[in-house]
């Protein structure tokens, strides 16, 4: 399953950044029709290979032009992001995180790098939801210019998927942006290197503190069509799963959590199968699964 | 070994853990309506032309 992930993760990553035309003279990002739609992870779209765009940077930008003022300015709310991440959100909750994002694919590689491992403070679980109530949702809303523009604080500030992908990659190829980069690209290369040093040490730590994307999908995590289900007759408490899990949920004591991205790790590590991952079934009453390894 | 004593010990915890069909399924449909109603109100031109930008709030351009 682990390798088959891996699989996944580096298809995905490459298919949906496969514009290679832009050292060769074409433009310097994609502009085709496939920009209209969304990434179901972080994935900027100003980076040179990106083919769709970012979900987070499209909704910010839809709620940052809805004040706008101009003669026959339509305001659009983004309701083709929020139904689209919406519904994935419903079907299979955090799953993209773990299996089709590209910048959780960037810290699975670099947490693989041989060194000491720590794990993260919990309550630091929490600065997600204000990082997507405050730089996604209200300072795009309220923060806004003369003309009523407001700007996408989210990427502005911090995302540091936009700094790797775009703005890294952007400035290589256009030496014509030096000049204008200043104390917000300075913040974000900073928050980026911390970032990168931190994968090493501690396992997604963007997806788990930062990540609003994530923390958006967990707000559905208690009624998503698929599940991880937890069998408590097979259970013998030997830790595995909460070893091997990369966001430190212990499958066992927390159902259904809004931290489990559906890597699937735990229900390699049970040996005993007291993990099912499968569509959620009515609770039906029916007769008691248990399973002996002897 | 887990707790034999009480009645579907797995299904227990899964129902503990919030199962919500009729919820899911609503929220489905309302977020399939909003999409449509996204589609129609232009909202995938204005992604097409977004998409198409470079973005210098990402760069951190200012």
């Amino acid at each position: 399953m682990a390798r088959f992930r891996t699989l996944v993760q580096t298809l995905v990553a490459f298919g949906t950044n496969a514009y290679l035309l832009f050292p060769f003279g074409g433009s310097v990002i994609y502009q085709g029709p496939l920009k209209a739609v969304c990434h179901p992870g972080l994935n900027c779209y100003s980076c040179p290979g990106a083919l769709l765009s970012c979900p987070v940077g499209a909704f910010q930008n839809f709620l940052a032009s809805i004040r706008f003022r101009a003669p026959g300015a339509i305001p659009h709310p983004g309701f083709i992001v929020v139904g689209y991440l919406g519904f994935i959100g419903t079907m299979i909750g955090r799953l993209p995180c773990g299996w089709l994002c590209p910048f959780g694919f960037i810290q699975d590689l670099l947490h693989k790098i041989p060194v000491r491992k720590f794990s993260l403070w919990e309550p630091l679980r929490w600065v997600k939801y204000g990082v997507l109530a405050v730089l996604v949702v209200i300072l795009p809303l309220w923060l806004v210019d003369s003309s009523g523009l407001g700007l996408p604080w989210f990427c502005k500030l911090l995302c540091p998927a936009g700094t790797l992908e775009g703005a890294l990659p952007l400035i290589l190829l256009k030496p014509s942006l030096w000049a204008t980069l200043g104390f917000y690209f300075w913040n974000k290369i900073t928050i980026l290197t911390l970032l990168l040093i931190l994968m090493i040490f501690i396992s997604r730590p963007f997806c788990r503190m930062l990540c609003p994307l994530g923390a958006f999908y967990s707000l559905f995590t208690r009624m998503t069509l698929v599940h991880l289900e937890f069998i408590e007759g097979n259970c013998v408490e030997c830790g595995a799963c909460t070893r091997k899990c990369p966001t430190g949920v212990k499958p066992a004591q927390e159902f259904d959590s809004p931290e489990c991205i559906m890597c699937l790790k735990c229900l390699d590590a049970c040996q005993f199968r007291a993990l099912q991952f499968g569509i959620r079934r009515p609770p039906t009453p029916e007769k008691k699964r248990t399973f002996s390894p002897l | 070994m887990g707790d034999h004593s009480r009645p579907f010990p797995g299904k227990r915890r899964a129902l503990l853990g919030g199962f919500m069909p009729k919820k899911a399924v609503w929220l489905i449909i309302i977020f399939t309506l909003l999409f449509i109603l996204g589609i129609n109100s232009g909202e995938l031109n204005f992604l097409l032309n977004l998409g198409n930008t470079i973005c210098l709030s990402c760069i951190g351009v200012g």
